[in-house]
């Protein structure tokens, strides 16, 4: 008895998701648990794992299509299982090799198979040309082609084929130069081709786009600048490092005693909702971490921060990037922040305007720590100074405590054995 | 360059090899005062006399387990079986004995002998005088067997052979005796367990050896016209055989057809195709591995049935488009 | 139809050829050797100590140590699959004799070969075999090389009643005849191949006849009176370093089984009997005291001698390190 494979619900507010990739081919066997196919939803890209064990046996939903969540996307059964009938057929993304074998298992010469795997090709969505019907290396690089280069999108390749052109000869608007919808109906109707390329707001982008509008304009921000000293800081780093093999960044410092200063601060967790013209009060300290991906920025979140020892923090915030990276962030890390850090000092900022992250009332922004000569009784010492911009809104904190709240996290960064005890 | 023929190369190598080290000596049927049955040493019994080139009564056993026996006690002795056909009525003697004595002796032993038999069909000599049974020696630990297509090879690997602290068979092929080929005048050795590629491609690899090297070469040149681009390799020594250039060459080409004069079942084909699929070449190969072989049949008598029993080149020609496509 | 027996007593010879008593000295111990080797090695059978199966010379040890006895220390020997006597008559170390044959890493053969495979180049023995006549061709491979040396050598080839008969005795001797090689082909004729009696396997009741066939002298002696064969090899042995190759049989007679599983039930309990009459040992130890040359308590002492040498051999072997299986596929091919 077959179990169907559904587009999971990943947070609560989702509600379509869109294949990315399969992990396994038709035929392949499965263990649940194991990884099935990649999805990207409206915060993340992440792998959805298999509920049960037995054997792929169909495969109804292709990459690239968005789908509703609790659709079926694909079966698991026994070997050999056949799909249930009554089920939409299985979506063939050409033409389905014909090759005499076992049914279901798609025929590929082990080159043909490897190089898939290599490039992040689905089998099934290759035509096969072997003479028996197998799937070649060929066609696994054809493909990978249309999809780097001449690519175009199954609804581009529908109407083309539907009115007779070779999309391939247009020229494409999409990412990477893929050919849309958008091309062939202007290439139907006769427009010359445009002088700018527009692509479509991926999910990432679409959500920080409306996100950020949403802060600009209904937030009153302002933004604090601070100085502290940060050269015992970065003293006592090194010796942590050297003496306890650790990898502690600054960042994991600033947000240790970031923690720390938001526990004296509640006023800081803070923040309006105008609808119901209620203060909301958050009370934990859960730390969004501004992460800079290449497909948008995202702030997974750290939570109960302040409960957590300076390594135990270090290793999470690594591990979060790491993960963030490899796109597997579940929907939860990256909810429920109550303040945020984002740390621009590696790329030498001086100074900037972090804008609020929504819900929360504050955000604090980390600047480049610069070397500094100054005269201590009259004799030259050095020293690193590091400003701290915090932006705050209006509404519902004032500037007085904004700059009570810089006071306490500025002592605990020029003293950090206190952020320690 | 001198061009000899596949003859006048392995006269020349023993010879050689007769003159530089005392120990080496030759006997068989026929080969001293008859000159040999297909004339290879001719003139070698004027040269060194009949201590060192011995014509013997007709006892393959003997001949076999005396080559051994010289072996083990410091000679290095050439056997020639007439036919390779009549190496089974030694074989105990080359299988048993000879092939095993090191290893038995704790490796206190070496036995140092060349046996040397022509193989093959196609001069109507039929079933008991045309086979080609190299796989039947590959199977022997302690033995190693040597195939060469060419001229330049022949002579290059006898004289290695000779060299060879260990009992190497050495598969002549009759009809290739008359054939000519360009050969150094100056001293040359080639080292067994090496391959050479007879004609270089980037499609398939085509592997073979023996008289079907030259017919091999014929359908890549015809092939070639067509774009097809065909990698001709001859590992020359089964036994070592040279694995890494074979593998090499599948993850170049991704193809792999493997062509070969004696029976299909269990030839030697069968255990290079196991190699390949068993390598990191498998996971380039983009058809299936095919072999062309002789039918599993003892050879006919009919000319015509004679030709057609082992590879044509109208068979590797088929073949080698079928992967091709 | 000649009986066993008395096919012996056609074969005996009168008279003790005048042989050194240092040679004497050493001919007795090495019979006692082999006396007492085999009969260990029967023992460690019997309690399952060894491995595979063996083929015990007892009662033939005349025929080793006389033949030997008659050759030069750099004369090649070559050997059967029932080879410890020719083996120990050749000289040979027995500690590593021994370990071999309990298969381990010290023994001749560094435990690859056991009881059928036991050779010692440096000393001229070519090796027991495993084949029946496999030794024959070899043999006579090794007479080739010793013609083209120049050198004054013998190859001395043992083989059986049963190897009389196969394809490689008639090839290699034929091959010799015609090159006149410096091989004495000496036919061990035990009475039976494993169960045949040679009455029912060759029509030929003197074998040394078929010396005829190749146009070589041929000779039959006793085989359990080691003077007897010791003076038939040395004779043999003069004549065929300069004229090619000779044949000897010497009758003789086992008195274990074929190997360890043969419950000899193809030979009556009074045919051994008989044999065991004509022991060779207590025969020539009667002729040595004969002699004069010794007494009895040097004979003693060469008995008890005789047998220390085999506990000590067996001492050693079975506290040799057994060979480590890294050792598996070394030595299949020379560099």
């Amino acid at each position: 008895m077959a179990t169907s494979v559904i587009m999971p619900k990943a947070g609560m507010a989702m509600e379509t998701g869109t294949i990315i990739r399969w992990l396994k081919n038709v035929g392949d066997p499965v263990t649940a648990g194991e990884p099935l196919l990649e999805i990207q939803t409206d915060k993340v890209a992440m792998e959805v794992e298999a509920e049960a064990s037995g054997y792929l046996i169909a495969i109804l939903r292709a990459p690239g299509e968005e789908v509703a969540v609790t659709e079926q996307i694909a079966f698991i059964g026994a070997k050999n299982e056949k799909p249930p009938t009554g089920a939409p057929a299985p979506v063939p993304a050409q033409a389905p090799p014909t090759a005499a074998g076992t049914p279901g298992r798609v025929m590929a010469t082990p080159a043909a198979r490897r190089r898939a795997g290599e490039l992040g090709v689905a089998l099934e969505a290759a035509v096969a040309t072997g003479p028996e019907g197998e799937i070649r290396l060929r066609d696994v690089e054809a493909v990978s082609d249309s999809r780097r280069t001449a690519s175009v999108s199954p609804l581009a390749r529908k109407i083309a084929q539907q009115e007779g052109i070779d999309p391939t000869t247009l020229t494409g608007t999409g990412p990477g130069g893929r050919i849309l919808r958008q091309d062939v109906s202007m290439a139907l109707a006769g427009h010359p081709q445009p002088h700018a390329t527009r692509t479509k707001l991926t999910a990432v982008r679409k959500i920080i786009a409306q996100r950020m509008a949403e802060s600009h304009l209904s937030i009153p921000q302002f933004t604090l600048d601070t100085q502290a000293d940060v050269t015992s800081l970065l003293t006592l780093r090194s010796r942590i490092n050297a003496e306890a093999a650790l990898s502690i960044t600054v960042n994991d410092f600033i947000m240790k005693a970031t923690a720390a200063a938001l526990v004296e601060a509640p006023y800081m967790l803070c923040s309006i909702d105008s609808d119901e013209d209620e203060i909301v009060q958050y009370h934990d300290v859960n730390l969004g971490m501004a992460v800079a991906l290449e497909s948008g920025l995202i702030v997974p979140v750290i939570r109960g921060a302040e409960r957590l020892t300076l390594s135990a923090l270090a290793a999470q915030s690594a591990d979060i990037v790491r993960r963030a990276r490899e796109r597997q962030l579940t929907p939860d890390e990256m909810t429920g922040g109550t303040f945020t850090v984002s740390n621009l000092g590696m790329y030498g900022i001086t100074s900037f305007t972090p804008l609020i992250n929504p819900p929360e009332g504050a955000i604090l922004g980390i600047n480049a720590a610069r070397a500094e000569v100054y005269l201590d009784a009259g004799q030259p010492k050095e020293r690193r100074l590091m400003t701290l911009s915090l932006s705050v809104d209006h509404r519902v904190i004032d500037g007085a405590q904004g700059a009570l709240f810089l006071q306490k996290l500025v002592a605990l960064l020029e003293n950090p054995y206190k952020a320690l005890i | 360059m001198r061009e000899i023929t596949y003859a006048e190369a392995i006269r020349e190598a023993m010879s050689e090899e007769m003159r530089r080290d005392k120990n080496v000596f030759f006997m068989g049927e026929d080969i001293g005062v008859y000159g040999g049955a297909f004339g290879v040493s001719v003139g070698m019994i004027e040269e060194f006399g009949p201590q060192r080139v011995r014509d013997t009564p007709i006892s393959e056993a003997a001949i076999i387990g005396a080559a051994a026996g010289a072996a083990v006690t410091g000679s290095r002795p050439i056997a020639e079986i007439q036919f390779s056909d009549f190496i089974a009525i030694g074989l105990d003697q080359l299988g048993n004995q000879a092939a095993k004595m090191r290893y038995m002796f704790g490796g206190r032993a070496q036995v140092p002998m060349v046996l040397r038999a022509p193989a093959g069909s196609g001069t109507g000599a039929a079933a008991q005088h045309s086979q080609s049974q190299e796989a039947l020696y590959c199977h022997i630990p302690g033995l190693k067997v040597v195939t060469p297509s060419t001229p330049y090879d022949a002579k290059g690997l006898l004289k290695s052979a000779i060299r060879d602290n260990n009992p190497v068979v050495f598969l002549e092929q009759k009809l290739l005796y008359r054939k000519k080929g360009p050969v150094p005048e100056e001293e040359y050795t080639i080292p067994l367990g090496r391959a050479d590629v007879k004609r270089t491609g980037t499609d398939l690899t085509l592997v073979t050896w023996g008289r079907m090297v030259a017919m091999c070469l014929e359908v890549a040149e015809k092939l070639a016209a067509e774009g097809k681009s065909i990698e001709v390799l001859d590992p020359r020594t089964l036994v070592p055989l040279d694995k890494e250039a074979i593998i090499q060459s599948v993850i170049r080409t991704g193809r792999l057809l493997i062509v070969h004069e004696a029976v299909q079942t269990a030839g030697y084909g069968a255990e290079i195709a196991a190699v390949v699929a068993d390598s990191k070449a498998f996971y380039h190969l983009d058809a299936p591995i095919r072999r062309v072989a002789g039918f599993d049949i003892p050879i006919p008598y009919n000319p015509n049935l004679e030709r057609n029993a082992v590879p044509t080149p109208e068979k590797i020609e088929h073949a080698a488009r079928n992967l091709l496509r | 139809m000649p009986t066993v027996s008395s096919r012996a007593s056609a074969a005996r010879k009168e008279g003790v050829p005048e042989i050194p008593r240092e040679r004497l000295h050493d001919m007795y111990l090495k019979m006692l050797q082999i006396r007492a080797f085999e009969e260990k090695v029967a023992y460690f059978f019997s309690r399952g100590m060894v491995h595979g199966t063996t083929h015990l010379y007892i009662g033939e040890e005349a025929t080793a140590v006389g033949a030997i006895g008659a050759l030069k220390d750099d004369d090649i020997i070559t050997s059967t699959h029932r080879g410890h006597g020719h083996t120990i008559a050749k000289g040979i170390d027995l500690k590593r004799m021994m370990a071999e044959l309990l298969g381990k890493e010290d023994g001749y053969c560094r435990g690859k070969g056991g009881s059928m495979h036991i050779a010692d180049l440096s000393r001229g023995n070519l090796g027991a075999n495993g084949v029946v006549g496999g030794g024959i061709p070899i043999a006579t491979g090794a007479g080739i090389t010793v013609r083209l040396r120049g050198e004054e050598k013998v190859v001395v080839c043992f083989f059986g009643d049963g190897a009389i008969n196969e394809g490689t005795f008639h090839e290699s001797v034929n091959m010799a005849s015609v090159w006149k090689l410096p091989v004495i082909y000496l036919c061990e004729n035990n009475q039976y191949g494993m169960s045949m009696s040679i009455n029912k396997s060759t029509n030929l009741v003197d074998l040394s006849e078929r010396a005829r066939a190749y146009g070589i002298p041929g000779k039959r002696v006793d085989g359990n009176d080691v003077f007897a064969v010791f003076a038939a090899v040395t004779e043999a042995r003069q004549y065929v370093i300069k004229s090619g190759p000779v044949l000897i049989v010497a009758e003789t007679y086992r008195f274990t089984g074929h190997s360890k599983s043969d419950a000899n039930r193809y030979r009556t309990k009074e045919e051994i009997a008989e044999w065991k009459e004509r022991d060779p040992i207590p025969r020539m130890r009667a002729r040595l005291l004969e002699s004069g040359q010794f007494t009895e308590a040097q004979l003693s002492e060469l008995e008890s001698q005789g047998r220390q040498s085999i506990e000590e051999a067996v001492a050693y072997a079975e506290s040799c390190p057994e060979p480590s299986v890294d050792e598996l596929t070394t030595d299949v091919y020379a560099e």
